[in-house]
């Protein structure tokens, strides 16, 4: 009954090559065997297993789990979140694509375990060929008893947000919610809801068929197991599945197109961190040894930036976007944000103010917590490290004495 | 004030001062009511400076949470908050 494990660091997208397209049921189940029924205490596998969420927080899952069951009163929902709104992520989408069976496999389980009576899959608007990919693997397998429905989330930075989320199935309206209530406590139709990034759902289709002794044996540091990042090289996202624990340099070495021009590289999307390559280049990506460094892999993202590129010029016009994607809800990140973007701007072009930099490190210092959820302190983790990592760079640009990187870039060309 | 009528002024209630910030429309009541715990920013949205309510403004803090017009403030037992 049960198909083989996959071997080695390729799982999520071990089998048919992702060039193929959706995997069908018959070849799914082939290859990796019926999936188990979700008990309850397929949550102690996870827990041994140390499965951290995929959607950019790293929060164990099974006390996720634990949460939901607590209150679900045998009638709780799952919410599939493949919403990826972050622009550099090409992950999420992929697996949708390629592994749709993967991620039902998983939202069935965890329905199964949880006590959850709905799946909603929350899928991109802009990925429609995702969407289309898990309507058609639903198809495939028939009736349920737990039913399931696909709704499209707005194309927006922050409408994956777990509460934004909720409140679009609920309401239509994909902006975040005043916490508490969590979706844990009250979400889809006011029921207890599970909240899981698409890959982590993968990850527990395969634990559930080869346990958590099995997801232990991938990974090189304290995080277990393997991961799926989006190597973004200018341009195109290559999506590659890792093992926790591999080094920047070697993922970046391992792919074909050179590389080694880069200067820096922002580590985890848009609410991430930028590092300078000779910072970055060793660093494990494990979300455990990126905390100690004060980096996180968030949603995965590994982001090189080019000699030549420059880095002032490219954290203000992701600061500009992260402005332009706040929800309009709270002071903060609706004033605060937008003059910080504005006067970055200004700075990149040459054309800032005396004091625009000394503003720009007073307000971003006033962002973190201060918001109904979490966009403004993401916002400002990604400003600090480029006002650290280009540090050099905003201080030329400030005074107006030209850009340091289009120089070097002129000096290598 | 005794010394150890001050001593309870200082000590803490056990309660934390939260800004619902969806709510809040920058009114800026609660930092002229409470300046010890808040100050606003540069567009009139609070800076919670100390959330911890001392016993000695709690009456104050009690008066924000009652006068903010959109209700954006409460308080919370500090082992709740989050």
């Amino acid at each position: 009954m049960n198909g083989a494990a996959p071997a080695g660091g390729q799982r999520l997208l071990a089998g048919p090559s992702i060039q193929a397209g959706a995997e069908s049921m018959h070849d799914h189940r082939l290859r990796l065997g019926a999936v188990p029924t979700g008990s309850a205490g397929l949550i102690h596998t996870l827990e041994r297993s140390g499965l951290v969420g995929r959607g950019g927080a790293a929060f164990p899952v099974a006390r996720k789990w634990a949460a939901v069951a607590h209150e679900s009163g045998g009638d709780a929902r799952v919410l599939v979140n493949g919403a990826e709104g972050e622009p550099l992520s090409a992950k999420d989408r992929t697996l949708m694509v390629t592994r749709p069976h993967l991620i039902l496999d998983g939202a069935q389980l965890a329905a199964q375990a949880v006590g959850a009576r709905e799946i909603v899959l929350y899928v991109g608007e802009a990925h429609a060929d995702a969407r289309q990919a898990l309507e058609r693997a639903l198809a495939e397998r028939g009736r349920s008893r737990i039913s399931t429905r696909a709704v499209s989330a707005p194309d927006a930075f922050v409408a994956g947000e777990e509460t934004a989320a909720v409140h679009y199935i609920n309401d239509g309206d994909a902006r975040p919610t005043t916490k508490p209530p969590r979706p844990f406590e009250r979400g889809i139709g006011g029921r207890p809801t599970l909240v899981h990034n698409v890959e982590t759902l993968a990850h527990i289709a395969l634990i559930a068929r080869f346990g958590d002794e099995w997801h232990r044996s991938a990974g090189r540091g304290q995080t277990r197991g393997t991961t799926l990042v989006t190597l973004q090289t200018g341009g195109r996202g290559v999506v590659r599945e890792i093992e926790y624990g591999t080094r920047v340099g070697e993922l970046v070495a391992d792919q074909s197109a050179p590389h080694s021009a880069a200067q820096a590289v922002l580590l985890g999307g848009y609410h991430g961190t930028w590092l300078r390559r000779e910072d970055a280049w060793a660093l494990p990506l494990d979300p455990a040894a990126m905390r100690a460094a004060h980096a996180t892999l968030g949603t995965g993202v590994i982001g090189l930036l080019p000699l030549g590129v420059c880095g002032v010029s490219s954290s203000a016009r992701i600061t500009d976007y992260l402005a332009a994607q706040s929800t309009a809800q709270c002071g903060p990140c609706v004033f605060g944000l937008r003059a910080i973007a504005d006067a970055l701007l200004r700075i990149a072009a040459g054309r800032g103010a005396p004091d625009d930099l000394a503003r720009v490190q007073r307000w971003t210092g006033l962002l973190a917590g201060r918001g109904g959820c979490r966009h403004p302190d993401g916002a400002a983790v990604m400003i600090n490290s480029a006002l650290t990592t280009f540090a050099d760079d905003f201080a030329a640009h400030a005074r107006r004495r030209g850009c340091l990187a289009q120089r070097a870039g002129e000096a290598a060309a | 004030m005794t010394v150890t009528g001050s001593r309870r002024a200082l000590a803490p209630t056990g309660l934390t001062l939260e800004v619902d910030r969806i709510k809040c429309d920058g009114h800026g009541l609660c930092a002229e009511l409470l300046p010890e715990m808040l100050e606003l920013d540069d567009w009139g949205y609070p800076i919670v400076r100390e959330a911890y309510v001392p016993h000695a403004i709690l009456e104050h803090a009690r008066r924000a949470v009652v006068d903010c017009p959109v209700m954006a403030l409460r308080l919370r037992a500090a082992d709740r908050a989050s």
